[in-house]
């Protein structure tokens, strides 16, 4: 394995793919960056651009626009609330509220350094245990799926702490939302009124967009009145102290794991990870408060949750062909086209391709890295664009983002209602992110729920017979006894 | 005046109310399986979840007497934010995203009495570019116009 893993890394660097990769890495970037742009339509977009390539250098380049595409969702996140790529959605809660208090290089800096350290351990693990994590994550089954919706769910508790009914309220609307369409097991429409638009029920994209950017545009509408010629907020250029690597490193490396482990499992993709991974960081901190006020961990908690699962997502893909999210669907049909067949020979017959990849995604990480920490000069400039011109900017951007989802008009009044309906809530003081929480998971939870129920003949022992799922409500009960805990001590 | 944290339940109780007599009406399944919940289980459940959550906000409210807050849900810039996101999206449903994006940007910046012509430039600058990045390097189209 050394052997075919050091050839691969003279691959990597070679005059003819290195460059392919830096562009890779640097295309991620800038399309995660750009709202409503993801990391699958990333490697999508570039994906015909590959079919003139050789198989490496045409899978190392879209294996970076994904590494750099899940980053480059975080840059929009932080410093204009608007998250790039759902994957992102969790790093709003910290990293702008760091950006806000002028700490924009900081948080951009702990996203880097996160992002690379979850990046690097997923590969690291890809490259050591795929098999043997595949063969895990091919024991999920529909309870195993209820049940990490379920555990996924309670995360709502954690980034509810002002007031867990509140939150909890915003995660029923959430769950109502992600019910409108085609019921999934028996294509029953459900609150469409006759209206095609709604029988595919409610694009994400467009919603994350309408509740954290056009909420946000609107709210610095309302405080630009009489101060509309304050000069932009000053920021420094100090990047992350030592003190917070420190204090990073334990939880991004525990992020790192966790979110390999999850993106090793067909249908839990990074956006999911981030958020577990970010209440996990919470429940085990001794200073859970800080957590959505600018915490160091939180933020690379995650960070290093979305990008730990660009490793993960691979391993059903290289040792099974199974594709585990839609990136992973779009790098199946890559390998395709290159006439390589995935799976468990692929490792056999084509070994240069699949450790050239492995190199590849080892070397991308670091240039994520370089290009993260020396962009952030570059990238801090957005902060010091005045606010009065910033705020259409974000407008038409979320406008294009949630256009470009679908190529819907539909879907831009999607996001106008529920940027009206994040601005209220804001009013109100109840939290937006339980609402995106549970349009993710609710489909995920409702659907495996049913199948449970047909292959248990409508018995609920699923719940307690298999000892995954039993493993992950367990976690599920507890975390929320936990958060309850905390809260109690606190109002104490 | 109303109290927002009274109005706000009080709503989403009706809400809950509504869904559970539309889960009602839903068609019954094309092939009926031997299923123990249907398509009407998540969403009713949901539904009862929220209304209980509605309640015990509403008792919380009463109990806590709440000061009510005096500041407008909407204040004036907000409706006019509301309102030119709404323009906004009805002009470009007639003339397409180029043109509606330069007008509502021209207009935002005339609105609020903007005299640097650079802030015009880069608005200008800004909506071509991303006209060009996505519709001529990434091939995705933008919204067009039912007049353009």
């Amino acid at each position: 394995m050394l052997e075919h893993l050091l050839s691969g890394l003279a691959v990597a660097f070679s005059p003819a793919v290195l460059p392919i990769l830096i562009f890779g890495v640097l295309g991620g970037i800038i399309l995660g960056a750009l709202p409503g742009l993801t990391a699958t339509m990333g490697v999508a977009i570039l994906l015909p651009f590959t079919f003139g390539m050789e198989a490496t250098p045409a899978l190392v380049m879209l294996i970076g626009v994904y590494i750099g595409g899940i980053y480059g969702g975080s840059i929009a996140a932080i410093l204009l609330k608007t998250p790039g790529t759902p994957a992102s959605a969790a790093s709003v809660l910290d990293g702008h509220t760091m950006a806000v208090r002028g700490q924009a290089a900081r948080a951009l800096s702990i996203s880097a350094v996160a992002s690379f350290v979850g990046g690097l351990i997923s590969t690291i693990i890809l490259i050591a245990i795929a098999p043997m994590l595949a063969t895990f994550a091919l024991r999920f089954n529909a309870p195993e799926y209820f049940a990490l919706a379920l555990f996924g769910l309670t995360i709502i508790a954690s980034v509810s702490s002002k007031n867990i009914l509140k939150g909890l309220l915003a995660g029923t609307i959430g769950l109502l939302v992600s019910t409108v369409g085609l019921d999934p097991i028996s294509s029953v429409p459900r609150f469409t009124f006759g209206n095609m638009d709604l029988y595919s029920g409610f694009n994400v994209i467009p919603v994350l967009i309408g509740l954290f950017a056009l909420s946000e545009a609107l709210s610095q509408l309302e405080k630009l009145v009489g101060n509309k010629h304050t000069p932009p907020p000053k920021f420094d250029h100090k990047l992350l102290s030592k003190q917070d690597l420190k204090d990073m490193l334990p939880t991004a490396i525990k992020s790192g794991l966790m979110g390999t482990t999850i993106g090793s499992v067909p249908g839990a993709g990074a956006d999911i990870s981030a958020f577990v991974c970010y209440n996990e960081a919470k429940r085990v901190a001794e200073d859970p408060d800080e957590f959505g006020k600018g915490s160091v961990r939180g933020l690379a908690a995650a960070e290093a949750g979305n990008n730990g699962v660009t490793g993960g997502s691979l391993v059903p893909l290289l040792t099974l062909g199974v594709p585990g999210d839609a990136v992973a669907a779009v790098l199946l049909g890559a390998l395709i086209v290159q006439g390589l067949t995935p799976g468990p020979l692929l490792f056999a017959q084509n070994p240069e391709v699949v450790y050239g990849v492995f190199s590849s995604m080892l070397v991308a990480n670091v240039i994520m890295l370089g290009i993260g920490i020396f962009g952030i000069r570059f990238f801090c400039r957005i902060i010091e664009v005045p606010k009065i011109i910033m705020i259409p900017i974000i407008i038409f951007l979320s406008v294009v983002g949630a256009f470009a989802i679908n190529n819907s008009m539909f879907d831009v009044g999607i996001a106008i209602c529920f940027g009206l309906l994040g601005f209220v809530l804001n009013k109100i003081e109840v939290p937006s992110s339980p609402i995106l929480l549970a349009i993710i998971l609710g489909p995920m939870a409702e659907t495996n729920l049913r199948k449970a129920l047909l292959m248990y003949e409508g018995s609920w022992s699923f719940l307690y017979d298999r000892p995954i799922a039993l493993a992950f409500i367990c976690l599920a009960v507890f975390s929320v006894y936990s958060t309850l805990k905390i809260n109690r001590r606190k109002a104490q | 005046m109303f109290n927002r944290h009274v109005v706000f339940p009080t709503l989403l109780l009706i809400v809950s109310a509504v869904v559970l007599v539309l889960v009602a009406q839903f068609d019954a399944p094309m092939y009926q399986q031997d299923a123990s919940v249907d398509a009407k289980f998540f969403p009713a459940a949901i539904a009862i979840i929220q209304a209980i959550i509605c309640v015990v906000l509403l008792i919380q409210s009463k109990s806590q007497a709440a000061v009510a807050v005096k500041e407008k849900i909407f204040s004036k810039m907000a409706l006019m934010g509301a309102a030119y996101l709404i323009g906004y999206a009805i002009l470009i449903s007639f003339v397409g995203y180029l043109i509606a994006s330069l007008v509502a940007f021209v207009a935002y910046l005339l609105y609020f009495r903007i005299k640097k012509p650079s802030y015009y430039i880069v608005a200008v600058c800004f909506v071509v570019f991303i006209y060009y990045l996505f519709g001529q390097v990434f091939y995705i189209a933008l919204p067009e116009g039912s007049i353009f």
